[in-house]
């Protein structure tokens, strides 16, 4: 299989897995939509700058524009 | 079901922005991923509600989202495109969420992490995909979501699994299938 489109089918993979996980969320708590959708910016907020630091890697995007 | 519609929104606009032909069987693929997306969902058109409005306005949101995933994935790196995506969502996310912040409890805490750890691992691995694969294959591909929500949904919570819904699956797995034999870039 191309290799994109595994990368993609893994990706809608974890997303619905995700969901899984708000659902028990939102099925036993009145923690709000927007609380959630935090918790995944941050974790990834993190793990994206801790892999950019330990990596060396420079934090200027080729084209703002597209990035931001 | 509106918010879904982001892949027509990119076969209608990539002439436009890349100057691409658009194939008749592309065109097929997507007509079978709409299909199997409305069997799935089975949305009710009955009567139109303002939240209709906002399913189809992020369904634009979404398309312009790819279409600039797509894009910056040409310039820049994987690790890069998503500091920057989560930064932003972190920021504005973090703002909004003081005024109603519910401080969790036991096992909320595991979901909140676990439901935040497969959110941005799909992220990292869109994004890694989209160096590859051209705006109007993705969004079809996208489209697998709904089948593995409803299977997940299915294994999970026990819902129930009718035969619209085995139909539409077929049917989005089958476009999948078939756009994954077209040309990517």
């Amino acid at each position: 299989m191309h290799k994109g489109i595994l990368f993609l089918l893994l990706a809608e993979f974890c997303f619905a897995a995700a969901t899984v996980f708000v659902k028990f969320i939102t099925n036993s708590s009145a923690i709000p939509a927007i609380e959630i959708t935090f918790f995944r910016f941050f974790i990834g907020f993190f793990l994206s700058l801790f892999y950019i630091r330990s990596g060396n890697i420079s934090l200027k995007p080729h084209r703002w524009s597209l990035v931001i | 079901m509106l918010n879904m519609t982001y892949p027509v929104l990119i076969f209608m606009l990539a002439p436009l922005l890349w100057k691409q032909k658009i194939k008749a069987l592309a065109v097929f693929y997507l007509l079978l991923t709409m299909t199997g997306i409305y069997l799935v969902i089975r949305p009710d058109f009955s009567s139109i509600i303002p939240g209709d409005l906002l399913g189809l306005m992020s369904g634009i949101v979404a398309a312009f989202a790819v279409i600039t995933l797509s894009m910056a994935r040409e310039h820049d790196s994987t690790v890069i495109i998503v500091f920057y995506l989560m930064a932003i969502g972190f920021i504005t996310n973090g703002l909004a969420m003081i005024p109603v912040f519910t401080l969790p409890e036991g096992i909320q805490y595991f979901h909140l992490v676990a439901s935040g750890v497969f959110g941005a691992a799909g992220q990292v691995l869109l994004t890694m995909g989209y160096k590859s694969i051209n705006a109007k294959t993705g969004s079809m591909i996208s489209s697998s979501r709904i089948v593995f929500a409803a299977l997940l949904g299915f294994l999970i919570f026990a819902e129930p699994l009718s035969f619209s819904i085995i139909a539409g699956g077929l049917m989005i797995v089958g476009a999948i299938i078939g756009v994954s034999r077209l040309k990517y870039r």
